[in-house]
């Protein structure tokens, strides 16, 4: 039993520090913007991190990849988020549309799909949630209807984060009536969003821009070579990548950088303020090492909903807590409008964006009913 | 990365697991509160013949270190009655001269087992002046201190105890992990076979949370407790990380406590349920050398004077 992440991945997150000290520019707040500059920081992030072979450095040599350990990767995603994700959109592709492709893809699909992900050239988005179906996600409803050799799409689906820059959207929709239980007759669908017949309609939220969107079909056409996985069994995909999805984003880190500069406040030393410091740390620790023994489980293939949703969670409620705390140490001065300099230039902004850890990516609730459930089945068998 | 532990060390704490159960498992942790001499006549032999309290938790030899750490554990989740935490804190090099370690903050009038330790030593929680502990009598039982005994804290002790703070705080950290992860089983057990409004309780929203938060904090423990004792053995925890590791402690089993009767309701409250004996033995083990606040505190403290590492380590103040 030993915790060292190795010196390749420690090297490594010096060597990422240094990169994005050079390339991020002063005031950097983050590729959530309309500002054209902006998104073209994130562009050029990522054409770097893949021109060093860093995008995808966990992936298969054959895919674009470096091959590298799972803690590499680990150490990657922890120095983007913690720098406000300068990759932007492009996460998302990385950490699961790209694996869920390799694993559920057909050769063609791989063939068109990996390269662009891996150069860091296309962004996706993900049509899961409708609106009557969030949590409940197995009653999806938009619908795929046969047409000849294809489908025609019908329907909704909303908070489509990235939608209005995607390229690409992975969509679930159904195909047929659910036959049993209510997860069958879904199937996934890789479909751009220059296809006739799909709209998006951006929501303005308290998020920022970008983060909520509607998204229509309109007698959108797909065809079987569209399908990713089987044809209404695309429940075993979705499960796949929300299991991607509960561990992929380690909050943790940029939480740790905001207590970091937290603790050099005038009052960090001591009251109330203090003790809520010195106390959000130990909780820091404990979602850190809660994530690494999901990661250390799903590389050995053994990761269940309990140590998911358990990392999960913990991760979450640290995001929130870090965020208040930031924001009353600061006081009004924090509502102000984001000042850039360091992180802390910017709570009000991942504030604003906390509100949300509790409810992306599966609930706080569902990531709690899928633990227990694990916990009383576990006691009963 | 590896977080196995080695097969060796979990043979041995499972044999030891077996041997707690025949003693009765948490009935004697009972059984010794009614009759102190219990623990002597019981206990001492099965930790004797398995070698638990010979074993090194801290050395280089990793079967030797996690099977300590992991019989910690076993002995923990039945909460056993005997200051194994306290015995295996004293380094192998200070044997040969003192039988436990008894962390304190400020000077105790009472600690728990301490008439079973022969040449036991209390050392600060913040500072290095190492007394004799002597014990004055046998256990004067109460509900939240089943075995607590008077203590005058005697003459100094010449030679600074090395490391006892991060030593101790490992060792009752593995003790309450255990503790709580039985108190968990317990509840989601229950949850699952106990019936009202027609179904099991499991199935209730506010059922499921409470399990689901006693998980994350019983799980984020056993998990910051390898953590730390790996830091320890490789010579790298401060008092910074042994304070951390001591507030999660003093966290986890607050919620997984507070839960796990919220779980039971009133059965939970009966002292022939283990979840009362459990709750009522762990206490005195959360509450010395210090409560939670006070804990707190002294973690505040410690960051401020050395900081505390993390992916963006935390520096230290100019605390003058």
């Amino acid at each position: 039993m030993e915790f060292e992440l190795g010196e390749q991945a420690e090297a490594l997150r010096t060597r990422l520090r240094e990169l994005l000290a050079e390339m991020l520019p002063e005031n950097w707040a983050g590729p959530f913007s309309d500002d054209e500059r902006v998104r073209a920081v994130a562009d050029r992030v990522c054409q770097r991190l893949a021109r060093e072979r860093l995008l995808t450095i966990d992936w298969p040599a054959e895919y674009g990849g470096a091959g590298a350990s799972v803690w590499e990767q680990t150490v990657l995603r922890e120095e983007m988020w913690a720098h406000l994700e300068p990759r932007g959109a492009q996460y998302m592709g990385l950490s699961w549309v790209g694996p869920t492709i390799m694993r559920f893809g057909t050769e063609e699909q791989r063939r068109e799909h990996l390269p662009p992900i891996a150069g860091g050239r296309v962004v996706w988005c993900q049509g899961f949630s409708e609106p009557e179906a969030g949590s409940d996600l197995g009653s999806l409803s938009l619908g795929a209807t046969r047409d000849g050799d294809g489908w025609l799409l019908s329907g909704q689906k909303i908070w489509t984060s990235y939608a209005p820059i995607a390229d690409w959207c992975f969509l679930a929709a159904r195909t047929a009536r659910a036959e049993g239980a209510k997860t069958h007759g879904v199937t996934i669908f890789l479909v751009p969003m220059d296809r006739p017949g799909v709209t998006v309609r951006p929501i303005d939220s308290m998020l920022g821009v970008l983060h909520l969107n509607e998204l229509y079909f309109d007698g959108a056409r797909v065809t079987g070579a569209d399908v990713l996985g089987t044809v209404d069994h695309g429940w075993e995909v979705i499960k796949f990548v929300l299991g991607h999805e509960r561990i992929g984003i380690p909050r943790y880190a940029r939480d740790d950088r905001l207590l970091a500069e937290l603790s050099g406040l005038d009052g960090a030393g001591g009251g109330a303020f203090g003790l809520e410091l010195v106390r959000a740390l130990v909780h820091a620790r404990l979602a850190r090492l809660l994530s690494y023994r999901a990661v250390a489980r799903r590389e050995a293939g053994t990761l269940t909903d309990r140590e998911a949703s358990t990392a999960r969670m913990a991760a979450i409620q640290l995001d929130q807590e870090v965020a208040s705390l930031a924001l009353n140490a600061l006081g009004p001065n924090g509502i102000a409008p984001s000042g850039g300099g360091e992180l802390l230039g910017h709570a009000e902004d991942i504030y604003r964006y906390a509100r949300s850890a509790t409810i992306a990516s599966g609930t706080i609730e569902i990531q709690r009913m899928l633990v227990a459930r694990a916990l009383t089945s576990e006691e009963t068998t | 990365m590896n977080r196995a532990w080695t097969a060796t060390a979990q043979e041995m704490a499972a044999t030891l697991r077996t041997a707690l159960a025949g003693l009765g498992g948490v009935d004697l942790a009972r059984a010794a509160e009614a009759d102190p001499a219990v623990r002597a006549a019981r206990l001492a032999p099965v930790l004797d013949s398995t070698g638990v309290l010979d074993l090194d938790a801290f050395g280089a030899d990793g079967d030797e270190a996690g099977a300590a750490v992991l019989a910690v554990r076993a002995c923990g989740a039945v909460v056993a009655p005997w200051p194994v935490t306290r015995v295996l804190a004293v380094p192998p090099a200070a044997r040969a001269e003192v039988d436990a370690v008894f962390v304190v903050d400020g000077t105790p009038t009472h600690l728990d087992h301490a008439d079973l330790v022969g040449r036991a030593v209390a050392v600060p929680v913040a500072g290095d002046r190492v007394h004799r502990v002597r014990a004055l009598g046998g256990p004067k039982r109460a509900p939240l201190d089943p075995f607590r005994v008077a203590v005058a804290l005697e003459s100094l002790v010449a030679a600074p105890v090395p490391g006892a703070l991060t030593r101790a705080t490992v060792l009752d950290a593995f003790w309450t992990a255990g503790a709580l992860g039985s108190v968990t089983r317990l509840a989601a057990g229950y949850a699952a076979d106990r019936r009202q409004f027609g179904r099991p309780i499991a199935s209730f929203g506010e059922i499921r949370w409470r399990i689901a938060d006693m998980a994350v904090a019983a799980d984020g423990l056993d998990e910051l407790s390898a953590y730390t004792w790996d830091l320890a053995r490789r010579g790298r925890a401060t008092p910074a990380d042994a304070l951390a590791l001591r507030v999660a402690t003093q966290d986890a089993a607050d919620v997984v406590l507070r839960n796990g009767h919220q779980v039971f309701g009133a059965i939970g409250l009966c002292e022939e349920h283990d979840l009362a004996v459990i709750d009522r033995h762990l206490t005195p083990v959360l509450l010395r050398p210090a409560g939670a606040q006070r804990t707190t505190e002294l973690l505040l403290a410690e960051v401020n004077r050395h900081g505390f590492d993390a992916l963006f380590p935390v520096a230290p103040r100019d605390v003058g």
